[in-house]
């Protein structure tokens, strides 16, 4: 019986298929089922209870009702309570957008599924965000007469991310394009075709200078003096500090050297200075950390600052265990706000501190309280790539309801970089004024483009959970005033 | 904890050095094990562990099972069967091709094995989802013997079995009769069966125990990683390649010493290398940058420098004369009328083609097409150096890297024209290759083509981060931007003039290598690759050529990488340019049809237009003529991607000559055979011509019914080593 | 007339195994040359050592005066001595023609890069003209485009002669040429060679197991055994020499 290769073929291609079939039927990630919430905008609930951005807010909403003539005999809602300028129901027939129908005001998602790297849920979660948040505006009536939908959910599958903007471009289903991505390739198609994009943060150069590109925060200075991580060396109680980093991305470098610069600025007012600054360890610590801590310990570091991902940032914490030392060094994270690790495995972390960039969920706001409840009725999980895809969402609309009811691309853009100069997110993040943060400000220029406060969030891991560091759940963020660098303490601020 | 003398630093650093070291051992241990055993150079190593620690993980997490039933089906049950099919359904047909062939599947395997578990599993990474070991809490409980530095529980059996394993396996290959029998089977399968030996049956059980000790090593290494991904495990096999190259590849205490030495040599760099930069401060940017540069530039040294294995010469079976030769590849018994049909063909579909995208195209696919005509560019270069000069190179990517940085570089830094960087920047890469040439010249097959990884890797962990590569002022606010350039009436920002300028320099550049092939560098190549001795009889320098090879080869590399990045507006240095993506590209080079230009424009075509075309569904749409109707099947997952390149990367090893070349010859060899009938080709110097033709036609057509299963190539007729 | 290759003093030991010592061999114009001995007698060796394939321990060669050592296997060729090959080394899918073109490309040097791009480097008709010539000379004329696979064995040989011949040799070396042919095969290739040798006028230094072919074909032989030189002299009387049949087991007969 001879053995035909062929038959072989046909029946591997066989089995693959029909395993790949039986698993994958929640995998697809083609469209997303699009939920007719069936909201239109005759439901006599009153607008919704949207609260105002901040007091200190120079928004003005456009105002709406009764101005412009309207084409739908029921699109006017009865009750006209409170402020005109809440109303965001006006509905204005609009023709030759994409995206853009007499029902829907549509999105895209474009995001990286496949090939993943790095194991975090990316574009699922993200995704979850995006349409949480839509959830709760279509419950609240929707916008301008219209329901918010995504349209499309892109898999960019790392590589691919220009050619699947072009795709959603080429398609114009979508007006806005959202993506959480790890490269960013296709920005500056979206940029020239003026698509408003919004995305997690991550991928400053690529952002920089484009005005129809909105991140959750704005593009934060590179190699800026910071005021938080000194003040975290001195509420840890930390007199050595170690700064770590990652060799093989400048932005890792370059963060690693601003901590250090930052610590020896503020060096005598937190008593506290540089013990060892290692910013060229290898990524993924293929050989483990062992001299270096080896060094540290000679060093007595008692407190370690880092640029690194959760990956490294546990092989560095499991190694303080081998060497004995793990409870007496306390270490500052940026990426580990990551509730179910912390679940999990949260004894390795405990009493360390975690920045993160957007408002704890630990916080007592009522925007969080929607995000929470929104994302678990999309079946969450509440991860900070949800946060993010919420975060930009609620800009989105915000961006909408200055645009007015009658808005094309270019309008909606500038209206957005006009007008949200002092946009926190219903108290999510950092006050940030659009109309001139497209570009990271510098070491020498930390004003013309930065935040009016210099301000972090930062949570610290007790019994397996996060606790606002700030003390205060309704103002977790910690800030200073950013118009100079003098020390200070910081003031526990909300944004709400 | 805290010591003074430098000698018990010295201790702690290579105590610390020993559990890296050991999965370095380990790694390197299972590599030689397969060399050993099958001739193989098996890159997807780290695809077997993987494979197997994501079945343990699964198991163990997932479904709950006890270790010992987990460790059981993964290792014992997966690991061997995944040996056992790759043995009888590939390599048992291909033990005669040449080790290069090996190669390029084992790098098309590295691909395909973890996308076809991934998608038979529905398995994803989850990041900071520790896999665990053998032993409960492994990670976390620590033994110290020394007092000086303590290991871990998952250290300590991971210590053991590398230990254990190359005692008995050495011990397997020394003084047991099996261990003899399947080095025998290596070397000569048909003398071993004139012995009496089963060879079949010794080939599979190697395989088997090949196949089992990577997936005991991949369960073992897991737990260091804090995420478990394939690639990591494939970085690693990359790593351990230097270990085993200590010992040649064939001795596997020398490859247990090897891991483990590099683990040391790299942990006792990392103690003391400071202190050094401290007091010399000149030292820095070499200890920055050498841990991470350090596996690759001690690869590279001992591929080049290390006597023995300059002079290696790869064992030729005796025996391998038994079987027949393979058939002609190229079709130059193709009749005259057949040549010209194609090609009015192919001109013609070109044209059609290029009319629809023309007028057709949106700008998503005016961007694929841009893309796949920029690749086919890049592409050319693997045929020159590849096809006609029959090295393997993996650095393509690098040298196309060093392009598009240029042309980044010169625009960002002095405003110069992008048209005129393209060509600073392919000199310069072709001044690289020519320079990475020299060392390597003497190498044959496979060694070269680890030179060349080695350099890949180089590049990317070390060289892309200096200023004047992949850094500079405003590469840290914007990244890597690069302008489309502008000339005269033309603005190149517009996508369809841009277009046409790929289009140009592809056909150039074509026309060029066709040029070069049938020219004197051309044919020096080939005779080069068919008998070097030969060649160097006749007055060919064999470094010259291949120097010229390297250099033109770079050259060709470098603009395709410019053009790239001009039309991405962006280096995209990790998304384009990576070392594992130049691996990609080789094997869809290779398998399809490295020896022609038009090999290299279907690469181009597959790389860029078979996911969006075909995978996505959008083919099918097109001729339903509906999105809607595209059955739910599609998009068919990425990953189907990987599987179907490790097919083609299968084939490959069945028909060298590419399956562009085996399909069209084998799907016209009746046309042609009564072309020539009809039509005989008029007569030339040589009457005999047509009878041997007829008679040369009647051995392909034998061979080609009968050779589907039974293709061995005679390795002196090989031409790629 | 002075020696065309002069090789003095070769010795060549590998891994403890003296494969030549001390061995002496010249070669003046237009002469023929033997070189016999028993199975690992260094023959080869001596070969490669010529040829600079393999290095010298000690010694010294000589070539039309000047000192060969040093010089790359390439160069050496280059020099003026062309080589066949014992297991024999064709170019694999060319045909006859294309083999003896390229190495009249590589002699003539007119082969560059920037021609090859711009189209001119196909063969030319004076090219052409010369490999048709030798091939006229081997008898090969008809089998100019047939593929190399299609050749026998004799053919095969006869190709590599002539694709040695193209360099313009002033020294050939030939390699067990007679190796895996018949004995009508090899007088064919006997009286070719002599016919080619007397149009062109080159030396040859001939490696051979065929006692016959070495009595017919050379003048002058040299006997290796074991790395030493046994014997030298003209072929008949050497081929007499006592010490040479019991190399050789005396299991030859001269003459017929």
């Amino acid at each position: 019986m001879k053995f035909s290769f062929r038959v072989f073929l046909a029946l591997v291609v066989a089995f693959v298929m029909l395993a790949a079939g039986c698993g994958n039927d929640d995998d697809d990630t083609s469209t997303i089922p699009v939920e007719a919430t069936a909201q239109s905008t005759e439901t006599p609930q009153a607008p919704e209870p949207e609260p105002e951005p901040t007091e200190a807010s120079s928004d003005e909403s456009t105002d709406t009702a009764g101005n412009e003539p309207e084409d739908m005999a029921d699109s006017e809602t009865e009750e006209m309570p409170e402020e005109p300028e809440e109303d965001y129901s006006t509905f204005v027939s609009i023709e030759g957008v994409d995206g853009v129908s007499d029902a829907e005001i549509a999105v895209a998602v474009i995001g990286t599924k496949s090939n993943n790297p790095t194991g975090i849920c990316a574009l699922d979660c993200y995704t979850t965000g995006v349409q949480a948040y839509f959830d709760k505006i279509n419950d609240e009536g929707g916008i301008w007469g219209r329901e918010l939908v995504i349209s499309d959910v892109v898999d960019d599958e790392l590589f691919n991310n220009q050619a699947a903007a072009l795709e959603v471009i080429a398609d114009g289903d979508a007006f806005a394009v959202f993506t959480a991505t790890l490269f960013a390739s296709g920005w500056v198609e979206l940029d020239n075709a003026g698509v408003p994009s919004f995305h997690w943060g991550i991928h400053a150069p690529e952002a920089d200078g484009k005005l129809s590109n909105f991140s959750i925060v704005a593009p934060t200075c590179a190699g800026c003096t910071v005021r938080h991580i000194p003040y975290l060396v001195q509420q840890g109680g930390g007199t050595r500090v170690a700064a770590l980093g990652i060799g093989v991305t400048e932005n890792s470098r370059i963060c690693t050297g601003s901590y250090r610069d930052s610590i020896n600025m503020y060096s005598e007012e937190i008593g506290a200075e540089v013990a060892y600054f290692n910013d060229e360890l290898e990524f993924g610590l293929p050989n483990g950390i062992g001299p270096q801590v080896t060094a540290m310990i000679e060093a007595d570091v008692d407190f370690v600052v880092s640029c690194m991902d959760l990956n490294s940032m546990i092989t560095l914490a499991q190694e303080l265990q081998r060497q004995g030392v793990r409870d007496s060094i306390t270490l500052h994270h940026a990426n580990a706000y990551d509730h179910a690790f912390v679940e999990e495995s949260g004894e390795l972390f405990e009493g360390d501190y975690v920045a993160i960039q957007l408002a704890p969920q630990e916080s007592d706001m009522q925007i969080v309280r929607d995000f929470l409840h929104w994302t678990e009725e999309n079946g969450g999980p509440t991860s900070e790539q949800t946060m993010s895809g919420w975060v930009n969402a609620h800009l989105f609309v915000e961006g909408l309801k200055v645009a007015g009811p009658e808005f094309d691309r270019a309008s909606y853009i500038d209206a957005a970089n006009t007008q949200l100069t002092n946009y926190t997110a219903d108290g999510m993040i950092n006050a940030t004024d659009w109309s001139r943060q497209h570009s990271s400000p510098t070491p020498d220029d930390r004003t013309s483009n930065g935040h009016e406060l210099e301000c972090q969030a930062i949570v610290q891991v007790k019994d397996k959970a996060f606790e606002i560091v700030s003390g205060d759940p309704t103002k977790p963020f910690l800030c200073w005033d950013n118009s100079n660098t003098d020390w200070a303490q910081p003031e526990p601020t909300s944004f709400e | 904890m805290v010591f003074a003398t430098v000698a018990e630093d010295l201790f702690r650093a290579i105590l610390q050095g020993t559990p890296p070291g050991t999965v370095y051992a380990l790694v390197a241990l299972g590599f030689v094990l397969t060399y050993k055993t099958s001739g193989v150079f098996n890159l997807a190593f780290g695809a077997q562990a993987y494979v197997s620690a994501a079945l343990y993980y699964r198991a163990v997490n997932d479904w709950d099972w006890p270790t010992v039933p987990a460790l059981v089906l993964s290792v014992f049950v997966l690991a061997p069967a995944i040996g056992l099919i790759l043995e009888r359904v590939i390599f048992r047909t291909l033990r005669t091709a040449s080790a290069v062939s090996k190669l390029v599947i084992a790098i098309g395997l590295s691909l395909a094995l973890p996308a076809i578990f991934e998608l038979v599993f529905s398995f994803e990474a989850v990041a900071g989802r520790a896999p665990t070991g053998l032993l409960p809490n492994g990670n976390g409980v620590f033994y110290d013997p020394f007092g000086v530095y303590p290991f871990s529980r998952n250290e300590l059996v991971q210590m053991a079995v590398a230990l254990l394993g190359a005692l008995v396996l050495g011990a397997l290959f020394r003084f047991t009769a099996i261990g003899l029998s399947m080095r025998a089977v290596v070397e000569s399968p048909r003398m071993t069966e004139l012995a009496g030996i089963r060879a079949d049956w010794v080939s599979a059980f190697a395989w088997a125990l090949s196949s089992a000790f990577a997936g005991l090593a991949g369960v073992l290494i897991a737990p260091r990683f804090n995420t478990l991904l394939s690639a990591d495990f494939s970085y690693l096999v990359v790593v351990a390649v230097a270990a085993a190259a200590l010992g040649r590849l064939v001795s596997l205490p020398r490859a247990l010493v090897g891991g483990l030495a590099l683990g040391w040599v790299i942990a006792v760099f990392n103690t003391f290398a400071p202190r050094w930069a401290e007091s010399a401060s000149f030292l820095e940017p070499i200890t920055d940058n050498l841990t991470l540069a350090m596996p690759f530039v001690v690869l590279f040294g001992i591929v080049v420098l290390w006597p023995a294995i300059r002079r290696a010469r790869e064992a030729t079976d005796p025996m391998a004369g038994v079987d027949p030769p393979p058939p002609t590849p190229t079709g130059y018994d193709r009749h005259r009328y057949l040549s010209i049909g194609l090609r009015a063909f192919t001109v013609s579909f070109l044209i059609i083609f290029g009319w629809v995208v023309w007028t057709q195209a949106d700008i998503r696919w005016m961007f694929l097409v841009t893309q796949a005509v920029i690749m086919s560019t890049i592409y050319l270069s693997i045929t020159v150096i590849t096809g006609f000069a029959g090295q393997i190179s993996l650095c393509q990517g690098a040298f196309a890297a060093i392009g598009g940085f240029t042309v980044f570089q010169m625009a960002d830094r002095w405003d110069v024209s992008p048209l005129l960087a393209i060509l600073i920047g392919a000199v310069i890469a072709a001044a690289v290759g020519a320079l990475l040439s020299i060392p390597v010249l003497r190498l044959g097959g496979v060694w070269l083509a680890l030179a060349t990884l080695a350099f890949a890797y180089f590049f990317d962990s070390v060289m892309v981060k200096f200023p004047w590569v992949g850094g500079g002022d405003t590469s840290l606010l914007q990244g890597t931007r690069v302008p489309r350039p502008e000339l005269g009436p033309w603005d190149f920002n517009d996508d369809k003039a841009f277009l046409v300028l790929a289009v140009i320099v592809l056909v150039l550049i074509s026309l060029a290598v066709i040029q070069l092939r049938e020219g004197t560098i051309g044919r020096t190549l080939r005779v080069l690759r068919s008998s070097e001795v030969a060649s160097e009889s006749i007055g060919i320098s064999p470094a010259k050529a291949r120097i010229a090879a390297f250099a033109i080869s770079a050259f060709i590399a470098g603009i395709g990488g410019a053009m790239l990045s001009i039309h991405q507006e962006n280096v995209n240095y990790g998304n384009n340019f990576a070392p594992a993506t130049a691996l990609f590209w080789l094997v869809l080079v290779v398998s399809l049809s490295a020896r022609t230009v038009e090999g290299a424009l279907q690469a181009g075509a597959a790389f860029s237009l078979f996911p969006p075309v075909i995978l996505n569904g959008t083919f099918l749409g097109w001729i339903l003529r509906s999105e809607e109707r595209i059955p739910g099947l599609f998009p068919i997952s990425p990953k189907w991607r990987f599987i179907l390149f490790g097919l083609a990367a299968v084939q490959y090893a069945r028909h060298p000559e590419g399956m562009v070349e085996y399909g069209k010859n084998r799907s016209l060899a009746k046309i042609n055979a009564r072309l020539h009938k009809k039509y005989p080709q008029a007569p030339t110097h040589n009457s005999r011509q047509q009878g041997q033709q007829a008679e040369h036609l009647q051995v392909v057509d034998a061979q080609a019914s009968n050779s589907q299963d039974n293709a061995h190539s005679n390795p002196n007729a090989e031409a790629e080593s | 007339m002075s020696a065309l290759l002069q090789a003095s003093g070769i010795s060549k030991s590998f891994a403890g195994i003296q494969a030549l010592s001390n061995v002496d061999i010249a070669v003046y114009p237009h002469q023929r040359v033997g070189l016999i001995g028993p199975n690992g007698a260094g023959k080869t060796t001596f070969f490669n050592c010529l040829l600079g394939v393999l290095s010298l321990d000690e010694g010294q060669v000589l070539f039309k005066g000047e000192e060969l050592s040093g010089l790359p296997v390439s160069q050496r060729a280059r020099a003026g001595i062309g080589r066949t090959f014992q297991r024999i080394e064709l170019f694999e899918e060319t045909t006859v023609l294309e083999h003896l073109f390229i190495a009249e490309r590589i002699r003539n040097g007119t082969g560059a890069f920037w021609k090859d791009i711009l189209g001119l480097g196909r063969p030319s008709s004076e090219e052409l003209e010369r490999c048709y010539e030798v091939l006229e000379l081997l008898g090969l004329l008809e089998m100019a485009q047939a593929p190399i696979e299609t050749l026998s064995l004799g053919q095969g040989r006869l190709v590599e002669v002539g694709r040695a011949l193209m360099t313009e040799p002033d020294l050939l070396l030939l390699d067990e040429p007679s190796s895996g042919l018949g004995s009508e095969d090899t007088a064919a290739l006997a009286n070719t060679l002599q016919a080619v040798q007397a149009e062109r006028e080159f030396a040859i230094l001939l490696v051979e197991h065929d006692i016959n072919l070495v009595a017919e074909f050379t003048e002058y032989s040299y006997v290796l055994d074991f790395g030493n030189m046994i014997a030298k002299g003209p072929t008949k009387e050497v081929l007499k020499e006592p010490a040479v049949r019991s190399a050789y087991l005396g299991t030859f007969e001269v003459g017929k």
